[in-house]
């Protein structure tokens, strides 16, 4: 870079300790760059060398980033959450089992034509995503333990049956963490989010994930991806996970509550 | 110096090769004073002077900018994202390794927002460039501690975000549009007499409040110059890293991988404009193209004026594209504040005289209006 006017930090070059002190620091921001370098870049065996774990513990969590976003593969898939409640007591079973209600459709309507979307419009794609793509890993038997009912047994029984049936090993455990973690999230959302819109008393939800891929290029002209259906994964019921007052006075601000009669009564599974 | 044993062989075998006049110098030697010569001038580009200061400055206002925005974007739903109401994405909050966020681990609604207002009204500060060096890191503090509330939410722009105000943090950034600046010009530089210890500290506090020299020239501007080298060479990275996965890809090598996600919902905010775009088949292709080989050239393209020149504003125009047609603002105005260190200062100060012969009358009348009430502030740098 040419230098166009000296400036008031015009100084002459200092003497040799001083010299040293700032190339020591140039050397530390050498190294610092070349991690970042090993890091960002695919995996090779340079980045092998000096392990994964030693150069994720330096990047982790301060200079975490990660370049590969829409590449090798662009993201084409669309994900949907769609979710109902139950309001009453479980075990009674005479309380009311909500409809469907599509909360990401909801949230595409509130991002039409803006611009400088807030990120809360993307939370249940981003959860369902997620969800999706633990389940897609998932084999037959741990898709089934996904779909039964977890209300009387926790999250804790639900993570033992995943673990016993998982086929993987050590690969499978990383796709049981994602799922369990972000069903949590997705369960704590959903529960605070279903007690705004349909009110106090939610004491179970239960969530389907859909999924559909942008149609391919060719046909772009002719296949609309909007008009591509979604298809669906429903997981079972989930004991309602519900916050703090604060908490959901935050979800009751945001959630539009359901117009009435859009509840029906039915019966506790 | 010495010559190669094998100079003087090779002389002998190959009689037909006109005698070499003595004292010729060897390879070895001509390679030892090409590493002397470049190291020396790495040395002088590292001490003698401050490099890229209006790039910096660029790069504090539109990074403030970026924290402005994403701040002000979501400050309807803050509790909801990033206050009390964010308890729903308790899992990943309580396995952050980001230690900023436990500052406002259970604020309630009220103390948030108290919170969330004072980091906005610091990223305000750091745009005007009041006090950078005391804002700066208080800006990053506060920013990161509300944003890794909600890791799972996060996206790269995050990331650029944070390491990039992180480096800025090293540099000069308040030499140029600023009030620091301004500040600086208003005052004089009182004389430190290190005999007495507390009116001695009295002058060195005084001449860091007003921005005066305070660290030694060789040692502030090898810093700044280290974290100059640093950033551009982070961007270098980016765009490289970028561009070698994309080119791994199939649809990014049969030019119609762009076409993707501009069709979910998330990244097509204006559908009509969208559309229109994808219908060109052969603008699809050229744009998916431009993407690939910018990014995986960048560096290259940053070694000649004019190249980079080119990459600087093929890189300006994807990212207005991204921040437009796929509602990523926030994303690309800070990847476009970092990329702004790769501007020239002749090109500042080019950019600079176009805008002040056109903007002198406003200029004038802004501070006209602003003077009068920066006077009545009781701040210590305005008595001389």
């Amino acid at each position: 870079m040419q230098q166009i006017e000296h400036s008031r930090h015009t100084t002459s070059l200092p003497r040799p300790s001083r010299r040293a002190v700032v190339l020591g620091l140039a050397l530390l921001a050498i190294l610092h760059s070349f991690l970042i370098m090993l890091w960002v870049m695919p995996v090779n065996p340079i980045r092998d060398a000096v392990g994964n774990e030693r150069l994720s513990n330096y990047i982790n969590p301060y200079f975490e980033q990660s370049w590969s976003v829409f590449a090798p593969t662009p993201r084409r898939g669309g994900e949907n959450v769609v979710v109902r409640a139950y309001i009453g007591d479980v075990k009674k079973g005479d309380g009311t089992l909500t409809d469907w209600f599509d909360i990401t459709s909801n949230e595409d309507a509130r991002i039409k034509y803006l611009v400088n979307p807030s990120r809360i419009h993307s939370a249940t794609r981003r959860l369902g995503g997620n969800v999706n793509n633990a389940l897609a890993a998932f084999s037959a038997a741990e898709r089934k333990v996904v779909g039964a009912n977890y209300v009387e047994s926790s999250r804790k029984d639900m993570t033992a049956l995943l673990l016993k049936v998982n086929p993987r090993g050590s690969a499978g455990l990383a796709d049981i963490d994602a799922y369990v973690r972000n069903d949590e999230m997705l369960t704590r959302y959903l529960t605070m989010y279903a007690t705004a819109r349909w009110g106090d008393g939610v004491t179970m939800i239960q969530y389907r994930v859909g999924h559909r891929s942008v149609p391919n290029y060719s046909i772009r002209k002719d296949v609309k991806f909007t008009d591509v259906p979604f298809e669906y994964y429903t997981f079972g019921y989930r004991k309602a996970m519900p916050g703090s007052a604060d908490a959901q006075k935050a979800f009751d601000d945001y959630v539009d509550e359901a117009p009435p009669k859009a509840a029906t009564k039915g019966k506790a599974p | 110096m010495t010559t190669t044993p094998t100079a003087p062989q090779q002389e002998l075998e190959t009689p037909t090769t006109p005698s070499l006049p003595p004292r010729e110098t060897s390879v070895v030697d001509a390679s030892l004073d090409l590493i002397n010569d470049w190291y020396s001038r790495a040395e002088r580009w590292l001490f003698l002077d401050k490099h890229s200061m209006r790039g910096a400055a660029f790069a504090r206002i539109l990074s403030g900018l970026s924290v402005l925005g994403i701040l002000i974007t979501n400050f309807r739903v803050r509790d909801l994202l990033f206050g009390p109401g964010s308890e729903w994405n308790k899992p990943l909050q309580d396995s952050a390794q980001y230690a900023p966020p436990r500052l406002i681990d259970g604020l309630g609604s009220g103390a948030f927002l108290i919170f969330y207002c004072a980091v906005i009204v610091l990223a305000a500060l750091w745009v005007l460039g009041w006090h950078v060096r005391i804002v700066g890191p208080l800006m990053l503090i506060g920013h990161v501690a509300i944003i890794e509330r909600i890791p799972v939410l996060g996206d790269q722009g995050d990331n650029i975000l944070r390491v990039g105000l992180f480096t800025l943090l090293f540099m000069h950034t308040s030499e140029f549009w600023s009030l620091d600046a301004r500040r600086r010009r208003r005052t004089e530089a009182v004389d430190v007499d290190r005999r007495d210890f507390l009116p001695a500290a009295g002058a060195v506090l005084r001449n860091a409040w007003n921005g005066h020299f305070l660290v030694p020239r060789w040692l502030s501007n090898g810093v700044h110059n280290i974290a100059v080298a640093t950033l551009a060479f982070q961007l270098v990275l980016i765009y490289i890293a970028a561009g070698m996965f994309k080119v791994q890809g199939t649809l990014w090598q049969h030019g119609t991988a762009l076409y993707y996600p501009l069709q979910l919902q998330e990244y097509k905010p204006l559908p009509f404009l969208t559309d229109l775009f994808t219908s060109f088949g052969v603008l699809v292709g050229i744009s998916t193209y431009v993407v690939v080989f910018t990014q995986l050239f960048f560096p290259l393209m940053m070694l000649n004026k004019i190249t980079r020149r080119i990459a600087i504003s093929l890189v300006l125009l994807f990212h207005v594209s991204i921040a437009i047609l796929m509602a990523l603002p926030w994303f690309s105005l800070s990847m476009i504040a970092f990329d702004a260190i790769w501007v020239s200062s002749s090109t500042y100060i080019a950019a600079e005289r176009w805008l002040g012969s056109r903007l002198s009358p406003e200029k004038d009348l802004f501070w006209d209006l602003a003077d009068p009430v920066i006077d009545r502030l009781p701040l210590p740098s305005h008595g001389r």
